[in-house]
């Protein structure tokens, strides 16, 4: 709970020193935490001897955001206008009181963080890696929960507040500074001192002083409406190219800002807009799908089965993603040891390594992770690792022969990884003397935007194995999601439907640009064939034959795209437009033998490439590869990119209604083939009436 | 004598490269860390059992903890003093360390040699140094101009400083020269001896087994390049064509040798290389204890000063020959000697020295006149290809010799 103590000041004044502790101690800011933070207020205002106060953080946060989980749950739109209207008033009563209110961050100051902090009169962070100022919950579709629209540009100015409110990626406390979010910066141990200082040298010039007022830099920028408004309309025309177009709460969030200052009531629009769009089903959508992870990284082993602590890790095979785990890994101290045999390959891994390192602002970081990390051609002293983790190129035997050497290599109580593309982990390690230390785990690229870990458990991995992946997944700040072993497991599996769908589709006729930009707008990240492109058509090739042959032939990519992957050709040409996309290579269909290109409406071939993911996701729980309905929701989208305004393909095809995806997909079957056959559990389903939802309790 | 053996449970070191060459962009500390992790890995010891690192270097480091960036970047947290004796500063650094564990201090200790020439320190000129002290000094405007008066363009020039021997001022290849005089060592010997030396170095970098050299990857530009293997051996290098290269005295405005009769040329002398090596020491009765597999035993450790301008750099003899009679070890009875090399003439003059040592015992995988002169990094390097020899010709006895600069010299006796 925030806790409210007194400091004694000279002249016989207090300070009022307000510790924002959140009820549950997740750093995170709810209903309680409100109301007990206004209950100090009032106490603190009563006070004619407290001369300031000091707002800080418990521990090793300040604040990191609202309580999603409330707002997920709230019952209706006007409970949460109403905690918009509080927090908005809060700010008003700290920003037009006598006394000086001084933020002192000491952690992450998110979201309601931000809030809080903007309304004090003067903010002074520590300078600190975690210390991070932004308003990153318009990733999860919600609008600033305060007045932070009016507020930021007032203090940043304009364009910096868009970049802050739109894109949503919070800045370091030195870039804060400078922006003028944060008026000093001290080192850590000297934050509380600094703290008390401004209250005094705030106090002494008689009042609290709101720091707000007109600046420079508002002088400067956006101070004319109709220098405003072209900004705006910038801002708009950037987030349609960059494909967000679809994106109602960024779109309401420049709205909203384009209406302020009209004289309306401004407190009663941001409410509303925080309101509107935090009921809005794709915001629903979102934040259930973030509250399912922080659930999944919860996840505990069974009672008497300890994760091994991975304090020191090999990794096998330096690839993308060997190197960029090997980074996160070492960034948080862990030891980590790459091995690759071939000395050009090693090279580069290490200088992908070392990219990653330089392009970290913090010295100290930067120091500590390389001290942390190397690489080999050999497996020296990987005798030494308490979990060795193999990612060398997808070819059975030479996985093989990894796991054969590091038998006889590492410690008995060691556990060993392998990072499979499609091939299932059994397969892979068929021929060891210890398949229960085998577990399989998945990154996806790029690694730094997709948060998941998939962790692939056979029917010989041990409990400690599996408990050490999920430990280990968590480690490098990725949420696990526990699946069973089989070809393809669950993300490969609906990932090679989809774009063996696509790939169909271009040799159909269908234009490149047109599949590409139907999948955008179905909320996609990229595009299916931009995606073959960077993934490598020649493997995604493999990996449809490895699944067609286990699974069937719906995974297959159509004969003559494979031709086009033999002879190393891409979808796309390395000129680029205007915009900075590239251009689709027009060759490609005469390549294929298709005339000219088929005129079709990308919104229902994007709509069509989501079905053939979902269909896929339905027959993984149906083959009992995923767990229940919601774990494959969290996997689609944070793995994958699933459209995230839909939640997971089980929340999107719940939210089509399974009888009207039963019946149209009766309709594609008829026109399209098997690929549209409903699988069994979906029309068991439909035939009941039920939807996914009866399956989650089965867990 | 130390008063007690230890055990050398591992070495390893970095390629020697040349000045420039593929390790030039690496400073003392990355090359040092990059030895000393390398040399964990490959004992399989976890980085936590190390009390204490010591880290020799003769010049290299320019922040007086050379020691601390070694082991920080390694990933320990050990205690780390540098220790400098020029040449000998490895041999130093394995003394203080097996000192400190046979004090009973400490249980397990890595020592380090690191030499980095590429990574050289520019200087001023003398003038310029006195102009920029002089206007400190000056009170008035003027005074301050005329500190700067006799400045000449060439004067501001930084310097690289030429390496010499801080008391008899002799460059490395006049020492030579004058102890090929005094020894009456010829042009042809010298020739024969180094390419002696290339010719064994390159069959010995055939052999990959056993090799205490583990690759290192240095930046290079944007990217990174492993570097697997020494750069100084020259394949099929003879005495013939080494007679073609021109003495340095005679290119040399300061050589105090007549130009005719100079034998000292680039061929025949080790020049300068960027390299670190590292060697993991403890107790015998731990090494069992922990069943570490062990190189050998170090039994004594020997240091000597000798007269610098009369026994230049050959203070090693004097350190090895106290050092077996304190042992009671008879010279012939050591089959494997390794010894520093910084020229043909100062092996072939310690040989002369020596009458009862077998050349054939010396330096027989190569020597630094083929890999390259590492100040630093030589000691270490010596004492983990003694080490080796020793195992494969399952020699009883070995001895490293070693002599600096300034009339320093070393010795270690190892056994197994």
């Amino acid at each position: 709970m925030t806790e409210l103590e007194y400091r004694a000041l000279p002249g016989g004044r207090r300070l009022a020193w307000v510790t924002v502790r959140s009820a549950d101690d997740s750093g995170r800011f709810g209903l309680g935490d409100l109301d007990r933070f206004e209950s100090v207020l009032d106490t603190v205002e009563g006070d004619a001897d407290v001369a300031g106060v000091v707002l800080r953080g418990h521990g090793a946060v300040f604040i990191d955001g609202l309580r999603l989980d409330e707002v997920e749950r709230a019952p209706d739109r006007r409970r949460l206008e109403a905690l918009s209207r509080r927090i908005v008033h809060t700010q008003a009563r700290i920003g037009r009181s006598r006394r000086p209110f001084v933020a002192a961050v000491n952690g992450p100051c998110l979201d309601v963080g931000l809030e809080l902090a903007l309304a004090c009169h003067a903010v002074v962070a520590a300078d600190d890696p975690r210390v991070v100022f932004g308003l990153p919950q318009i990733e999860l579709g919600l609008l600033p929960v305060g007045d932070a629209l009016r507020r930021l540009p007032r203090r940043v100015g304009l364009e910096p507040a868009l970049e802050l409110l739109v894109r949503g990626l919070p800045v370091p406390a030195a870039q804060a500074r400078r922006l003028g979010l944060v008026h000093e910066l001290v080192r850590g141990e000297g934050l509380d001192a600094a703290a008390v200082a401004l209250v005094k040298t705030r106090a002494g010039s008689g009042s609290g002083g709101p720091s707000d007022g007109t600046s420079w830099r508002q002088r400067l920028s956006g101070a004319t409406l109709l220098r405003k408004k072209r900004t705006l309309q910038r801002w708009q025309q950037t987030l349609r190219a960059d494909g967000h177009g679809l994106d109602a709460a960024r779109l309401s969030l420049l709205d909203v800002l384009s209406r302020a200052g009209g004289g309306a009531d401004e407190d009663a629009l941001a409410a509303a807009a925080f309101s509107e769009t935090a009921v809005g089903d794709a915001t629903v959508a979102r934040l259930q799908t973030w509250l399912r992870a922080r659930a999944l990284e919860g996840w505990s082993p069974p009672s008497g089965v300890r994760a091994v602590p991975v304090r020191r890790l090999g990794i096998v095979g330096g690839g993308v993603i060997g190197a960029d785990l090997a980074v996160e890994a070492a960034r948080r101290g862990t030891t980590v040891r790459i091995r690759e045999k071939a000395p050009p390959a090693l090279g580069r891994a290490l200088a992908r390594v070392e990219r990653h390192i330089a392009s970290n602002p913090d010295l100290q970081s930067r120091t500590r992770t390389r001290a942390q990390l190397s690489g080999g051609l050999e497996l020296d002293g990987f005798a030494t690792m308490d979990l060795v983790l193999e990612a060398v190129p997808e070819e059975v035997s030479v996985k093989r022969r990894v796991f054969a050497e590091l038998e006889d290599r590492v410690r008995p109580d060691a556990v060993l990884a392998t990072h499979p593309r499609a091939t299932s982990v059994t397969e892979i390690g068929a021929r060891m003397r210890h398949p229960e230390r085998l577990v399989g785990v998945r990154f996806f690229r790029p690694l730094s935007r997709r948060p998941l870990c998939e962790v692939v458990r056979t029917t010989t991995t041990s409990p400690r194995a599996l408990a050490t992946a999920v430990d280990f997944a968590r480690r490098v700040g990725k949420t696990p999601v526990i699946v069973r072993d089989g070809p393809g497991f669950f993300t490969t599996r609906v990932l090679a439907a989809y774009v063996a769908y696509a790939a169909e589709l271009v040799a159909a006729g269908h234009a490149i640009a047109d599949i590409d930009r139907g999948a955008r707008r179905a909320g996609w990240p990229i595009g299916p064939l931009r995606l073959l492109d960077d993934l490598g058509l020649a493997t995604a090739v493999r990996v449809g034959h490895v699944l067609t042959e286990a699974l069937g032939s719906r995974f297959a990519v159509p004969p003559s795209v494979e031709a086009m992957a033999a002879a190393g050709r891409r979808f796309y040409t390395d000129a680029r437009r205007d915009g900075g996309e590239r251009e689709p290579d027009d060759r490609v269909h005469g390549l294929l033998g298709v005339r000219s290109a088929r005129v079709g409406d990308p919104d229902e071939l994007g709509d069509r490439l989501t079905l053939i993911a979902g269909l896929e996701a339905v027959r993984c729980l149906q083959d009992g590869v995923v767990g229940c309905p919601s774990d494959g929701d969290v996997a689609a989208v944070l793995g994958l990119g699933y459209p995230a305004q839909r939640g997971g393909p089980f929340r999107h095809l719940a939210a089509r209604g399974l009888g009207a995806t039963r019946s149209r997909l009766a309709a594609l079957e008829d026109r399209f083939g098997s690929r549209y056959t409903a699988p069994s559990l979906l029309l068991e389903l439909a035939q009941r009436g039920a939807d996914f939802s009866s399956l989650e309790a089965s867990r | 004598m130390m008063g007690g053996r230890i055990s050398v449970v591992q070495t390893v070191r970095t390629p020697w490269c040349r000045r420039g060459g593929a390790l030039s962009g690496m400073s003392a500390a990355a090359l040092g860390s990059i030895a000393t992790r390398e040399l964990l890995l490959r004992a399989d010891v976890l980085p936590g059992v190390i009390d204490l690192v010591v880290v020799g270097s003769a010049r290299s480091g320019t922040t007086g903890s050379l020691g601390a960036e070694v082991a920080f970047g390694a990933g320990l947290s050990a205690v780390a003093p540098s220790v400098s004796m020029g040449d000998v500063s490895g041999e130093r650094a394995i003394a203080e360390a097996a000192r400190a564990i046979l004090s009973g201090d400490v249980d397990t200790a890595v020592a380090v040699g690191v030499e980095t020439p590429s990574d050289l320190q520019l200087g001023m000129s003398a003038p310029l140094r006195e102009a920029v002290a002089g206007t400190k000094l000056a009170e008035t405007a003027a005074d301050k101009l005329r500190a700067w008066a006799g400045l000449k363009a060439g004067d501001l020039r930084p310097t690289a400083a030429v390496l010499r021997d801080p008391l008899t001022s002799e460059t490395l290849a006049a020492a030579a020269e004058a102890v090929a005089q005094r020894h009456g060592i010829g042009r042809d010997a010298q020739d024969r001896y180094a390419a002696r030396s290339h010719d064994r170095a390159i069959e010995r970098g055939r052999e990959p087994g056993g090799r205490d050299v583990v690759p290192v990857p240095a930046l290079a530009g944007a990217g990174v390049i492993v570097v697997e293997s020494d750069e100084g051996p020259r394949a099929r290098l003879t005495a013939h064509a080494l007679a073609r290269e021109t003495p340095i005295a005679r290119t040399d405005p300061t050589s105090r040798t007549p130009a005719s009769i100079a034998t000292v040329t680039a061929g025949n002398l080790a020049a300068e290389a960027d390299g670190a090596a590292a060697v993991l020491l403890t107790r015998p009765e731990l090494a069992r204890s922990r069943g570490w597999s062990v190189l050998g035993e170090i039994d004594s450790a020997r240091f000597a000063a000798v007269d610098p301008f009369e026994r230049s750099r050959l203070g090693g003899v004097a350190a090895a020959r106290r050092m077996l009679e304190d042992a009671s070890v008879r010279m012939a009875d050591v089959a494997v000697v390794e010894a520093s090399e910084p020229g043909a003439a100062f092996v072939l003059a310690m040989l002369e020295s020596m009458p009862e040592l077998d050349p054939e015992r010396v330096n027989a995988w190569g020597g630094s006149v083929a890999l390259g002169r590492c100040s630093g990094g030589s000691g270490v390097r010596l004492l983990g290809t003694a080490l080796r020899r020793m195992r494969e010709q399952d020699a009883h006895l070995g001895l490293v010799a070693s002599g600096a600069a300034a009339g320093h010299g070393a010795a270690l006796l190892l056994r197994r």
